[in-house]
């Protein structure tokens, strides 16, 4: 038995949702059982450096990855241009030699991360790996070995170093999903709402349950079901469900600016069959989650949803504060007209809490379920995760909606079946009641209040909140810092 | 001379008929054009409907004063067939989950009793034809418009565009 060997790559990743990037990273390894060794997990940098067993090995990784560009084997790294060069001279030579024999066209790029380079400055450095054995003859256009020079000047465009903080040399390998952010973008999705799920997200959401064809996925809350489309996608068969009948008929007032009116040809199942995935589409059902009419047996590969957070949706249940009507017939209601019962508000800690009783009763064992949780930075501890105690967290990546607000994506996964009497545990602000107090707050706010408020949660330059605190009134430099593993 | 007049009159005929065929033939094609156009979204709308696989699953259990209520009943004004891909994979992982008496009282409620067998035969995963015949039951027979029932309250659900309405009304809350 040879041993396994491990060879080195480079995830060269996108500059945004970076708390995603590694959890979404093991949830594909789990998926497809793909040992890794991590060797660089940096807290900012888009870059990732892991050991995995073989080329194919990677190429599964990345057939899911939504959050990686392109991944490279690595040939050489280093903080200079010496250290990279001595850093490639000292590769084994039955890495490199195969891809630039003779019969193999090869074709070497140079890559600026924040930094424009002069085309002479490329010549320069494409010219300072002359030492390497190129055989072959050059394809600009496609080639057979795609060799990357990429060198890393930081994340800050007005803080660009002369020489790079690193450099790197890689072959490039495959490329991420990340073209399906734009194959199915809500700007050309036929029936979208207010609360529509983004693309980039709902394939993350897929990843993090690790769905896999031939499974059942479904979405207590579906709205419009845009995170139906990406299970959907990756091979499941799913169904929705929603106490909003007018979104689930698609009779709600249009939110495309340009739109006046609902077209008859809007609905969940034109979202699938715009893709060609209808053949996925099981039903969606009018339902309230406060009294399911499912059978109580675990059919539910997956859960992924995004439940409300009580902002810009009301969070609801059907009931009545009134005292019921006595019926002097006797006679059972009979709906022929649509009657849409009133609802009475439904505390956002019961919406988690029988979210949760469902997934534990209807989930198979090892099944996840991942939902969107809203937070107040303030507020937030680890605790106030709603659980219960066959499920297991596994996963909590937070995005920052506002300075005081930000919601995290939560997966737990099922370990066994509930004994009688176990339930869940849910105490989940509502950020309704908090937002409208924040609101009002911090236009009271004195101008130095709110800078320190801006300063405790930092944002990049486009706004986006960074997911982390700075310790208290101090500003942390960004640095090229090795990463803890 | 006679020839040049019968030549005139046979234009002039002729003129006539063309002028009027061209008349309704032209407002013939604007307006099938303008039907076409005007309801083209609803031929191409997929015509919204409920599996019988969702059947399997859905129990008025939760209901005040039910005990079991399970299977609904299925009556159905509108049902039709449709082609979808047989997937054996998903079938067979969706076998140990159905209850299988529902399935075939849900088959008979549609007119659909087939040849499925009265129980769950052994070695049902290498069974090709007993996996077709459930797909299509389960996956390609679908209720357009109709209501489910409750077997022990009698209270009706509709199904409405294919989707069914599970909500109470407040008083039965």
């Amino acid at each position: 038995m040879c041993s396994q060997t491990f060879r080195r790559y480079l995830l060269w990743c996108a500059n945004e949702h970076i708390e995603f990037r590694i959890p979404e990273l093991m949830s594909i390894a789990q998926m497809f059982n793909i040992p890794i060794k991590w060797i660089d997990k940096p807290k900012e940098d888009p870059y990732v450096i892991l050991e995995m067993q073989s080329e194919d090995d990677a190429r599964k990784l990345m057939s899911r990855s939504m959050l990686v560009r392109s991944c490279y084997e690595l040939w050489g790294q280093g903080d200079t241009e010496a250290e990279l060069h001595s850093n490639i001279k000292s590769l084994p030579e039955n890495l490199t030699k195969p891809h630039l024999v003779h019969e193999k066209t090869f074709m070497v790029r140079v890559e600026s991360f924040n930094k424009t380079l002069r085309l002479s400055e490329k010549l320069k450095k494409i010219e300072s790996l002359s030492y390497l054995p190129f055989k072959g003859s050059v394809n600009l256009k496609n080639a057979d070995t795609c060799l990357h020079l990429i060198e890393y000047y930081g994340l800050h465009p007005n803080l660009i170093p002369e020489a790079p903080y690193r450099i790197f040399l890689g072959r490039w390998v495959v490329e991420g999903q990340r073209e399906l952010i734009d194959k199915y973008s809500l700007k050309r999705r036929t029936y979208i709402g207010s609360t529509s799920m983004d693309a980039q997200l709902s394939f993350i959401m897929a990843n993090y349950a690790k769905v896999q064809p031939g499974e059942v996925v479904v979405d207590p809350f579906v709205g419009t079901g845009s995170i139906l489309v990406s299970a959907a996608h990756c091979g499941a068969y799913v169904w929705g469900w929603d106490i909003d009948y007018l979104t689930l008929h698609a009779r709600t007032k249009p939110t495309r600016h340009s739109q006046k009116q609902r077209t008859a040809g809007e609905s969940i199942s034109s979202n699938l069959k715009q893709y060609g995935l209808e053949h996925r589409y099981m039903d969606v059902v009018v339902m309230d989650n406060a009294r399911p009419f499912w059978r109580g047996i675990p059919y539910v590969d997956a859960i992924i949803t995004d439940p409300p957070y009580g902002i810009r949706e009301s969070t609801e249940r059907v009931g009545t504060l009134r005292e019921p009507k006595s019926n002097e017939e006797g006679t059972i209601q009979q709906t022929s007209a649509p009657h849409f019962p009133s609802k009475i508000t439904y505390s956002l800690s019961d919406v988690f809490r029988d979210l949760i009783n469902f997934a534990a009763t209807h989930l198979v064992i090892g099944g996840r379920l991942v939902f969107w949780l809203p937070v107040i930075r303030e507020d937030y501890h680890e605790s106030l995760i709603p659980s219960h105690p066959c499920l297991e967290l596994l996963f909590n990546s937070e995005q920052v909606l506002t300075v005081h607000s930000s919601r995290r994506l939560i997966t737990l996964y099922k370990t066994r079946h509930p004994q009688k009497g176990e339930t869940a545990i849910a105490q989940v602000t509502d950020l309704t009641a908090k937002f409208r107090e924040k609101f009002f707050q911090a236009s009271l706010m004195t101008k130095e209040e709110r800078a320190f408020m801006k300063s405790r949660f930092p944002r990049d330059k486009r706004g986006q909140g960074l997911g982390y605190r700075l310790t208290e009134g101090k500003v942390k430099v960004i640095k090229m810092d090795a990463a803890t593993m | 001379s006679l020839k040049p007049n019968k030549h005139r009159n046979y234009e002039v005929y002729l003129l006539c008929l063309s002028s009027v065929i061209h008349y309704y033939f032209h407002t013939a094609a604007v307006t099938v054009l303008v039907v076409a156009l005007k309801f083209h979204t609803i031929f191409l709308t997929i015509i919204k409907r409920m599996k019988l696989i969702t059947h399997n699953m859905l129990t008025s259990k939760g209901m005040k004063n039910v005990i079991e209520g399970f299977p609904l009943k299925i009556q159905a004004e509108e049902v039709r067939n449709v082609d979808i891909e047989f997937d054996r994979e998903f079938i067979s992982r969706m076998v140990p989950k159905l209850d299988w008496n529902a399935l075939i009282f849900a088959a008979q409620c549609v007119g659909h009793q087939e040849d499925l067998p009265e129980i769950l035969p052994e070695g049902y995963e290498n069974d090709d034809d007993l996996l077709k015949k459930l797909h299509h039951i389960l996956l390609e027979v679908e209720v357009i418009n109709g209501c489910l029932e409750c077997p022990e309250t009698k209270r009706k659900f509709p199904i409405s565009n294919g989707i069914p309405n599970m909500l109470l009304n407040e008083d039965e809350v």
